[in-house]
C-alpha cells in the first residue's frame, strides 16, 4: 500500500492535469494495448519487435512479422535480458481508479494485464514483475483472496530479493487467514513466526496466529500468542504490533481479567499504538486513568 | 555540516586559483604561486597543517603585496579554517575576526565565517564568545540548515559551562519548534535525555525519554537511545515506578538489532561511496573530496561496528531487567515469557540463566498456576542444585503445594527442605509453613510441634510471634478453647505493640465467646475496638460484640454495635442486618423490625438475601395481624424478585403465601400451578423453578415422590443452570447424583462458581465429594464443607463418610476427631453415633490399639442393640480385637453372646462368627478374666 501511495505521490502533473476521466473503463483501448507487440531484448543488446508465443522445453517462443509471415524464434534464458510488454495507459489508470476507490474497475484492468504477462513472469524484470503485488492488494480488497493468494504465490515463485519476497509471504499470509483454510493458515504462521526475526519490522505472523485463537474462542492461547510480540517490541516500529496489542486486550477482557486488559490499553496508549481500523477488531472501552 | 563546509571552502578555493587573477600570479611572482599552490594542493588533501603553515607563510611574506591583498578576501577564510582544523583555534579566532572587521560587505561568506568562528570560540572554551557569534550566524542566516546546528551547539556550549538546565531547556525548546525537521527533533531530544543522565539528572531524563514517542530505525541513534532506556529503566525501577520502568526499557533495542543495523548502515555507505565515485561528474577536485568524505566516515562506521561487536550483549540481563519491573508492576503473564526467553538460552550467561529461571518461578506463583510453578521450580533444582536460591526454590514448590490446597505434600517437600537445610537463615519460616500445612492438614499436633520449636530455637525470628498465634490457633480449632485462651493471654500480653495485636485481640475475644464467657467477650472486644478501630478486624470485631451482648442479653447495646456496621464489612453487614432483625423480634418490636427490613431492601443496589428481608417483612404483618398488607407485600415481593436467581431465598415468601392461603381457604397447590404456567408462558424460567421445585417439595412431604421427581425433572428440561437459584441448583445436583448421572457435578459446580457464599453450597460440597474420582479429592470437598457449612442438614453423613475417608487415606487421628465430634452432636443420637463409634473403633484398629478399639465396640452392643446390622459388626470386630490381644476366651464369650442373638443370624458376620466360635471352642479352656 505504501509503495502504491507513493507512486501515486510521484505521477507526473501533466497527467494530474490532464482532465480525463479516468473512471471510464475504455475496453478497446484496453484491447489495443494489450494487443500491441512486446520487444525481447536480448543479452547481446538486440531488441526484437515481436508477439511471445509461450514458452517450448524451456525456451521462450517470440514470433515476428516478416516477410508477409511469422518468423518464430526460441531463446534460452541466459540470451534473455528481459520481455518488455506494452502497458499504453493502463497502469495509469490503475493508478486513478485506485485513488477514487473504483476498485473493481482497476482490478478489471489489472486481471487482464496479469493473464496477458503470467506465463512469462520469469522472462520479465524484477520491476514489472514487482508491479502485480498491486494486483495481490486489489484482489485482496476487492474480497478476492483466492486470486489474491495466487497471484501472490506465483510471483514469489520468481522472486528473489529478501524485502519483496517478505512482503508477498506476508500477503500469502493475510490471504490465508481471510480464506477458509484455518488449518493451512495456522501452519503458514508458524512457518512464518520460525522464520522471522523476533525483533524484526513485522510481527504479522503472531498476530494472524493469535487471531486464529482467538476466533476459534481459545482466548488464553490467543493471549498468549499476541503477548510474545508485544512483550519482545522495543521502540523500533513493527507493523502488526496493535494488532497483537487489540488481541490481547480482547483476550484478557473476555477473561474477565481487567486488570491485564487495562496495564496493556495504557501501555499502548502511552506508546502511542493507535487501534487498529482494519481487521474487525472492535474497539474496547477506554481504559480508567 | 563538514560536507557543506567543506563544498563552500572548495569553491572558494576554486575562485582563489581560477580565472585571470591565478593567471595573472604565475609570470610575476613565483615564490608567492609556489607557496599558493602548496597551501591549496595542502587544503585539497585535508592536510590543514601544512596548509595553514603554507597560508600564514603568504600573509606573512606577502602581505603587502597588491597581489596578495587583492586575494586576501578570498584566502582568509581558508587560512582561518585551516588552522582550526589543524587545532590552532585562537588563530583561527583571530583570522576570522579579522576577516569580519576587514571585510564587512562581504556578507555572503559572513555566514560561513560566524558559524566557523563559534566553532572555534567553542573549540577554545570560549563560551560566551562562541555564544555570540552563533546568535549573530542566526540573526543573518536564519533560513540556513546551520541555523538549527547553531541551537545544538549552543546547547553543548551551556553544557560545557556545567548549565545543564539552560542546555537541556534549549534542546527542548529547539525539538519543539515545528521549522525542525523531525528527525532533528528526535534528535536534539535524545540528546537532551543523554545530558540530562550525564548530569545525574534521571527524573529528567526519564521524564523527557517517556513523554517522546521514539521511531528510531537508524544508528547511531538507536545505540544512543538504547544505553538511554538502559539507564532510565533502572532508575525508574530503582525508585519502584515499574510501569514507567518498562516503558523506558521498552525504548531499548535488542543488540542484534543494533548490530545488524550499523552493518546495514556500513553496507550502504560502501555502496553509495560506490556509485558516487564510479562516475562523478564533479571533477577532480570534488571526487577527492568525496574520497576524503566517505572515507573518514566509512572509517567512524567501522570503528562503531568494532565497538559493538567487541561490547557484551547487553540484551540478556536488559530482558532480565524488563522482566523484573513486569513482575514488579503486576504483570507476571509478560514477566514470564521474558524469563522463560533468559533462562531457556544456552548462549546467555550462566549466572543471568539461573537468575531468569528462578524469577520465572516467581511469576508463575504470581500467577497462581501451582501446577507449572512445581514444574518450573523442579527444573531450576535439577539444573542448578547448589545455586544459593535452590533451597527457596524447593519452598516455592511446597507453597505451590499448600496453594492448591495439598497440605500433605506441601508437609513432604518442608520435610526434605528442612532436612537438608536445618540451619539456614530462613528455616523458622520454612518450619512455621510446615506448621501451617500440618495444621491446613488438621495434623493439630505436628502442627504445634513445629511452632513451638520455633518459638523454643529461633526467640529472635520476626516469625515468632506469628508462630505464637498458630500455636493457640491449633487449640481453637481442636475446640480446646481453655488451651488456647492461655497461650493467647500470653501473647496479647508481649505482643501488643505488634502488627498482629489486633488479630491476637480478636482471637482471644472469640475463644472467650465460644467458652461463653460473654462478659469478658464484651470488655476485651470493647478495649479492642478502642485501641484498633480502623483495622481489618474490626467489622468483625464488632459483629462479635453485638453477638456477645446478645449473648448477655444486653439488647440495645448489641443492637447499637450492629447498627454501626456498614455495607464496607462485606458479608459481615447483612449479618449484622439480619442480627438487629432477630433483636427487634426478641422485643416484640415488630413495627421496627418491618421498618429496618424495608430500609434495607430500599437501597440503591439490590442487597444480598433480599428475598429473605422481605420475607421477614411479610412476617411482621402476619404478627401484627396485618394479613391485608401481608399477603400482598409476598405476592408484590416474589413478582419482583422471583426471576432473579441472585435474589438469595424465596422458599420463605412461598411458605408464607401457602400459610395465608390456607388460612383463608385458598387452593394453595392451584395457585402454584397457574403461576407456573405464567412463569413458563412469560418465559421467566428462574421463577418457573422456583415454584416448580417448591410444588415439588410439597409433593414429596405428602409422599407422593414419583411426582415430585416428574416435576423436578420439568426443570432440568427446561431450565439452564444458570437460571437456577442456589437452591435450585442443588435440588437438580441432588436429583441427577440419586441417579448417579454424573452430570450432576456440572449443577454443583455451577452452584459454587454463582454461588459460593450460599448455605447450599453444603449440598455441592457433599455431592462432589460422592462424584469424587478418589479419596483425596473427597476429602477436599468434604472438609470444605465441614469448614464453611458445619450446620447443613448433611453434617451427619457428611461426618461419616469423611471419617470413612480419612481412614481409607491412612489418617486414623484425623478421623477419630471428625467421629467424635459427631458423638456430641445431640441430632446425631442413635444409629449415627453407633456408626461413629464403630468407625472410631477401626481408627484405633489401625494404630494397631486393639484394647482401645474394644471399648467402642463394646459400647455399641450395650447401648445401641436397636441396630443389628451394626451390633453384628461391634461383636465380630470385637472378637477380633480379643484375638489381636491374644485373649481368645475373651474372643469366644463375645461370639457366644453374639450367636446368642437370633436377629443377627442373618448378618453377613454370623456364618464367621458361628465358624470362629467352633474353631476356640474346641480349644483348652482359658484362664482369663472374662471382659
Amino acid at each position: 500500500m505504501k509503495r502504491w501511495f507513493c507512486s501515486l505521490l510521484l505521477l507526473p502533473a501533466c497527467c494530474l492535469l490532464a482532465n480525463e476521466d479516468w473512471r471510464t473503463l475504455d475496453e478497446k483501448a484496453m484491447r489495443e494495448t494489450l494487443a500491441a507487440p512486446q520487444t525481447l531484448v536480448l543479452t547481446n543488446g538486440q531488441a526484437l519487435r515481436g508477439k511471445a508465443g509461450g514458452e517450448r522445453d524451456g525456451r521462450l517462443v517470440f514470433r515476428q512479422v516478416a516477410g508477409g509471415g511469422d518468423v518464430e524464434y526460441t531463446f534460452a534464458p541466459d540470451e534473455v535480458e528481459r520481455l518488455t510488454f506494452a502497458d499504453g495507459q493502463l497502469k495509469l489508470q490503475v493508478f486513478f481508479l485506485r485513488a477514487q476507490g473504483e476498485h473493481e474497475k482497476a482490478l478489471a484492468i489489472l486481471e487482464a494485464l496479469y493473464e496477458q504477462r503470467a506465463p512469462y513472469l520469469a522472462w520479465m524484470e524484477a520491476d514489472e514483475r514487482a508491479y502485480f503485488i498491486d494486483l495481490v492488494e486489489v484482489a485482496r480488497d476487492a474480497g478476492k483472496p483466492y486470486l489474491s493468494v495466487g497471484v501472490a504465490k506465483r510471483l514469489a515463485m520468481y522472486t528473489q530479493d529478501a524485502a519483496t519476497l517478505a512482503q508477498l509471504r506476508d500477503m500469502i499470509l493475510l490471504g490465508h487467514y481471510q480464506l477458509p483454510l484455518k488449518a493451512d493458515t495456522q501452519q503458514l504462521a508458524e512457518t512464518w513466526i520460525a522464520e522471522r526475526d523476533r525483533y524484526g519490522g513485522s510481527a504479522l505472523g503472531w498476530y494472524i496466529l493469535a487471531r486464529l485463537h482467538y476466533d476459534a474462542g481459545d482466548v488464553a492461547k490467543a493471549r498468549d500468542t499476541a503477548l510474545k510480540p508485544v512483550v519482545f517490541s522495543s521502540q523500533y516500529p513493527m507493523d502488526y504490533l496493535p494488532h497483537c496489542y487489540a488481541i490481547a486486550i480482547l483476550s484478557a477482557e473476555a477473561l474477565e481479567d481487567d486488570t491485564h486488559a487495562n496495564a496493556l490499553k495504557a501501555e499502548m496508549e502511552q506508546r502511542g499504538l493507535a487501534w487498529p481500523a482494519d481487521e474487525g477488531l472492535t474497539r474496547p472501552e477506554a481504559s480508567p486513568r | 555540516m563538514l560536507r557543506a563546509s567543506r563544498l563552500f571552502l572548495l569553491a572558494i578555493l576554486g575562485t582563489a586559483l581560477a580565472g585571470t587573477v591565478y593567471a595573472e600570479l604565475i609570470p610575476r611572482e613565483h615564490g608567492l604561486q609556489a607557496t599558493l599552490q602548496e597551501a591549496t594542493t595542502a587544503f585539497e588533501q585535508s592536510d590543514y597543517a601544512r596548509a595553514a603553515a603554507a597560508f600564514e607563510h603568504l600573509a606573512a611574506t606577502y602581505a603587502d603585496e597588491p597581489r596578495y591583498r587583492q586575494l586576501e578576501p578570498r584566502l582568509l577564510p581558508l587560512h582561518a579554517h585551516a588552522s582550526r582544523m589543524s587545532g590552532d583555534a585562537p588563530r583561527a579566532i583571530t583570522l576570522f575576526e579579522s576577516y569580519l572587521e576587514q571585510y564587512p560587505d562581504r556578507e555572503e561568506t559572513w555566514p560561513f565565517v560566524l558559524f566557523s568562528l563559534a566553532q572555534a570560540y567553542q573549540e577554545n572554551g570560549n563560551t560566551a564568545e562562541a555564544a555570540r557569534a552563533y546568535q549573530r550566524f542566526r540573526e543573518l542566516a536564519p533560513d540556513r540548515p546551520e541555523a538549527l546546528v547553531s541551537v545544538l551547539r549552543e546547547a553543548d556550549l551551556s553544557f560545557t559551562d556545567g548549565d545543564s538546565e539552560t542546555g537541556i531547556a534549549r534542546l527542548l525548546d529547539f525539538a519543539e519548534s515545528p521549522r525542525v525537521p523531525a528527525t532533528l527533533r528526535s534528535q536534539a531530544r535524545l540528546r537532551a535525555v543523554q545530558a540530562a543522565q550525564s548530569f545525574g539528572r534521571d527524573a529528567q531524563a526519564a521524564d523527557i525519554l517517556l513523554g517522546t514517542h521514539w521511531a528510531i530505525r537508524t544508528m547511531p541513534d538507536l545505540a544512543i537511545l538504547a544505553f538511554a532506556g538502559l539507564r532510565a529503566g533502572e532508575w525508574l525501577a530503582n525508585e519502584g515506578r515499574h510501569a514507567e520502568a518498562t516503558l523506558a526499557y521498552r525504548t531499548v533495542p535488542p543488540y542484534v538489532q543494533l548490530l545488524s543495523l550499523q552493518r546495514e548502515r556500513l553496507a550502504q555507505l560502501l555502496r553509495i561511496q560506490r556509485e558516487r565515485l564510479q562516475g562523478s561528474p564533479l571533477g577532480v577536485q570534488a571526487d577527492t573530496f568525496w574520497r576524503d568524505y566517505f572515507a573518514g566516515v566509512i572509517a567512524g562506521v567501522r570503528e562503531e561496528l568494532a565497538t559493538l561487536e567487541a561490547m557484551e550483549d547487553y540484551t540478556p540481563g536488559w530482558q532480565l531487567r524488563l522482566g523484573e519491573t513486569f513482575l514488579r508492576g503486576g504483570r507476571p503473564r509478560e514477566a514470564a515469557l521474558l524469563f522463560r526467553h533468559v533462562s531457556e538460552n544456552e548462549y546467555n550467561p550462566a549466572a543471568l540463566r539461573e537468575r531468569a529461571h528462578y524469577a520465572w518461578i516467581l511469576s508463575a506463583n504470581d500467577l497462581e498456576d501451582w501446577d507449572r510453578a512445581r514444574a518450573i521450580a523442579e527444573a531450576f533444582l535439577e539444573a542448578y542444585p547448589q545455586n544459593p536460591l535452590a533451597p527457596e526454590a524447593l519452598f516455592l514448590i511446597a507453597n505451590a503445594y499448600q496453594q492448591e490446597g495439598k497440605h500433605t505434600e506441601a508437609v513432604e517437600v518442608l520435610d526434605r527442605l528442612l532436612a537438608a537445610q536445618p540451619g539456614h537463615k530462613l528455616a523458622p519460616r520454612w518450619r512455621f509453613a510446615r506448621g501451617y500445612n500440618h495444621a491446613m492438614a488438621e495434623n493439630y499436633t505436628a502442627a504445634r510441634d513445629d511452632f513451638t520449636a520455633i518459638v523454643r530455637d529461633s526467640p529472635d525470628d520476626p516469625v515468632v510471634t506469628r508462630a505464637r498465634l498458630w500455636q493457640a490457633l491449633t487449640h481453637l480449632f481442636e475446640k480446646a478453647y481453655a488451651d488456647a485462651l492461655v497461650l493467647l493471654e500470653q501473647l496479647k500480653a508481649d505482643a501488643h505493640d505488634h502488627p498482629l495485636a489486633a488479630e491476637i485481640a480478636y482471637r482471644r475475644a472469640s475463644a472467650l465467646y465460644a467458652m461463653r464467657d460473654y462478659a469478658t467477650t464484651r470488655d476485651a472486644l470493647v478495649q479492642l475496638l478502642a485501641d484498633f478501630p480502623d483495622d481489618q478486624r474490626a467489622p468483625a470485631a464488632r459483629v462479635l460484640l453485638g453477638d456477645a451482648l446478645m449473648g448477655l442479653g444486653e439488647l440495645d447495646e448489641a443492637a447499637a454495635q450492629f447498627d454501626r456496621v456498614t455495607p464496607a464489612a462485606a458479608s459481615l453487614y447483612p449479618y449484622a442486618v439480619f442480627q438487629r432483625g432477630k433483636i427487634h423480634r426478641a422485643t416484640g418490636d415488630i413495627p421496627q423490625l418491618i421498618a429496618h427490613f424495608e430500609a434495607y431492601t430500599k437501597g440503591e443496589t439490590q442487597p444480598p438475601r433480599v428475598a429473605e428481608a422481605l420475607t421477614w417483612i411479610g412476617w411482621g404483618y402476619l404478627q401484627l395481624g396485618e394479613t391485608d398488607k401481608a399477603y400482598p407485600h409476598f405476592t408484590e415481593a416474589f413478582d419482583r424478585y422471583g426471576n432473579d436467581p441472585h435474589a438469595g431465598e424465596t422458599g420463605g415468601i412461598l411458605r408464607s403465601l401457602e400459610q395465608l392461603q390456607r388460612r383463608n381457604g385458598d387452593d394453595f397447590i392451584a395457585w402454584l400451578e397457574r403461576e407456573r404456567t405464567r412463569s413458563l408462558e412469560n418465559k421467566e424460567l428462574t421463577r418457573y423453578a422456583r415454584l416448580t421445585l417448591y410444588l415439588a417439595d410439597s409433593h414429596e412431604r405428602e409422599g407422593r415422590v414419583e411426582r415430585a421427581d416428574t416435576l423436578r425433572f420439568a426443570v432440568l428440561e427446561r431450565v439452564p443452570p444458570e437460571a437456577l437459584d442456589a437452591a435450585g441448583l442443588a435440588a437438580i445436583g441432588q436429583l441427577l447424583l440419586a441417579d448417579d448421572f454424573p452430570s450432576a457435578r456440572r449443577y454443583f459446580e455451577a452452584m459454587l462458581e454463582a454461588y459460593p457464599q450460599s448455605p447450599h453450597t453444603g449440598a455441592a460440597y457433599y455431592g462432589l465429594a460422592l462424584l469424587a474420582d478418589d479419596d483425596t479429592e473427597a476429602e477436599t470437598w468434604l472438609k470444605r464443607f465441614q469448614d464453611e457449612t458445619p450446620y447443613h442438614a448433611e453434617a451427619i453423613p457428611v461426618a461419616l463418610l469423611r471419617g470413612e475417608v480419612l481412614l481409607r487415606l491412612g489418617k486414623p487421628e484425623q478421623a477419630r476427631r471428625v467421629l467424635e465430634e459427631t458423638l456430641t452432636w445431640k441430632h446425631a443420637r442413635g444409629q449415627p453415633q453407633a456408626k461413629a463409634l464403630l468407625l472410631i473403633a477401626d481408627s484405633y484398629a489401625a494404630e494397631n490399639a486393639p484394647d482401645k478399639a474394644i471399648a467402642y465396640q463394646q459400647h455399641v452392643y450395650t447401648l445401641y442393640r436397636a441396630y443389628p446390622d451394626l451390633l453384628a459388626r461391634a461383636y465380630w470386630q470385637s472378637a477380633q480385637a480379643f484375638l489381636a490381644l491374644e485373649r481368645p476366651e475373651a474372643a469366644r464369650r463375645t461370639l457366644i453372646e453374639m450367636t446368642g442373638d437370633e436377629r443377627l443370624t442373618s448378618s453377613p458376620e454370623y456364618p464367621q462368627a458361628v465358624g470362629l466360635l467352633e474353631t476356640l471352642s474346641a480349644r483348652q479352656p482359658e484362664t482369663e478374666a472374662t471382659p
